[in-house]
């Protein structure tokens, strides 16, 4: 049986950027997951999260996704549509601890065929604030060889996040 | 592979594998599409099973999973925590109520080209001392087309039966899997 789940690339925020992008994504594998451990320098943020735009503020009206989530005393649901990116998931805040951080889970599933259009499955957690996962829709059907994760507020970001393909037999 | 922003030390570790995730088989839905998919023969090396997939319907409706072809709902439970954009419900059933229920997907009814998507993990699956629990996230999204706007899930389900999980069968509640629907199954070491 084939190693199915493999690191492609690493990014780690020093506190002077509002985000990143993995460009240049192979079409070798079946999935990708992206995983986040996060802090904003904004005292509110949420992470802007698009495919193929890489740059801050780029928006089209491409995207859509519906939202579960819990703060700690009532639990809600939220759709937006035809969006210019994936948005809603709060970072960590700069009133938490230093040493916090929030953790993010983007999963893209077939994310090379070009027939379908492209679903996203998110979990995030912010210990001090809330749960939440996102279903979200991509309506185009090209193969996804970029993703980009910013500062919803253009703040700086401290933290980790690495892309992982997982290939099926 | 990384575009490097300012302030990002950047590192490419495409050639380290993790060898503890491993693929198991892989059923893809062709042009003539299916009721159910079964994975069977599954070794009982690893300690947890995860199955991936992206799927669509002929008409919009539910997901089940079956274990060991036992399709008696005596036998399956769930509690699940889903919203579909505007609120939100809990809901648990004991048995004799479904399969085991893993999430809605599109139908021919929504919008073309959209999937819906999950993982699930089954934990323990090997172990023949002990009832099997799986949770699973999964959902999808149209862009709040009509008439099934999206749906998102957070599941926990229960096979109360303590054989070792040797096959599951995934199936469409209401009509055929759509072609370019895929599941795949992975296998975790422990």
């Amino acid at each position: 049986m084939a190693d199915a789940y493999t690191p492609i690339a690493t990014a780690t925020l020093t506190g002077s950027s509002t985000g990143v992008a993995f460009s240049s994504i192979p079409t070798t594998y079946t999935d990708l997951i992206i995983v986040a451990s996060m802090r904003s320098a904004a005292a509110s943020d949420t992470f802007n999260t698009y495919i193929k735009e890489s740059t801050y503020g780029y928006s089209t009206s491409d995207y859509s996704y519906t939202r579960l989530y819990g703060n700690g005393s009532s639990a809600a649901s939220n759709r937006v549509t035809s969006a210019g990116n994936w948005a809603g998931e709060e970072i960590c805040p700069s009133g938490q601890p230093s040493d916090a951080r929030s953790t993010h889970i983007w999963q893209i599933n077939n994310y090379s065929n070009t027939t379908t259009f492209k679903t996203m499955l998110y979990r995030g957690n912010v210990a001090s604030d809330l749960v939440s996962a996102q279903v979200g829709l991509w309506r185009k059907t090209d193969a996804v060889t970029q993703v980009g994760f910013y500062s919803g507020v253009a703040a700086n970001l401290t933290g980790t996040i690495t892309l992982y393909g997982v290939k099926s037999a | 592979m990384l575009n490097t922003l300012a302030g990002i030390i950047a590192s490419s570790g495409g050639a380290v594998a993790l060898t503890d995730y491993q693929s198991i088989a892989t059923m893809s839905v062709g042009s003539g599409g299916a009721s159910s998919v079964t994975f069977s023969s599954i070794p009982s090396t690893f300690t947890h099973l995860q199955i991936r997939y992206t799927a669509r319907q002929g008409s919009n409706g539910a997901i089940w999973l079956t274990y060991n072809s036992d399709t008696s709902i005596s036998n399956y439970a769930i509690h699940r925590l889903w919203g579909d954009g505007s609120g939100t419900t809990s809901q648990g059933w004991g048995t004799g109520n479904f399969k085991q229920f893993v999430s809605g997907i599109p139908g021919s009814t929504d919008l073309a080209n959209s999937f819906g998507v999950g993982v699930i993990d089954i934990l323990d699956y090997a172990n023949a001392n002990k009832y099997k629990t799986s949770r699973s996230l999964s959902g999808y999204d149209v862009n709040g087309s009509t008439p099934n706007p999206g749906q998102i899930y957070l599941n926990s389900g229960l096979w109360l039966n303590t054989s070792a999980i040797s096959s599951i069968t995934i199936e469409s509640q209401s009509a055929n899997f759509a072609q370019y629907s895929s599941f795949a199954l992975y296998g975790i070491k422990g």
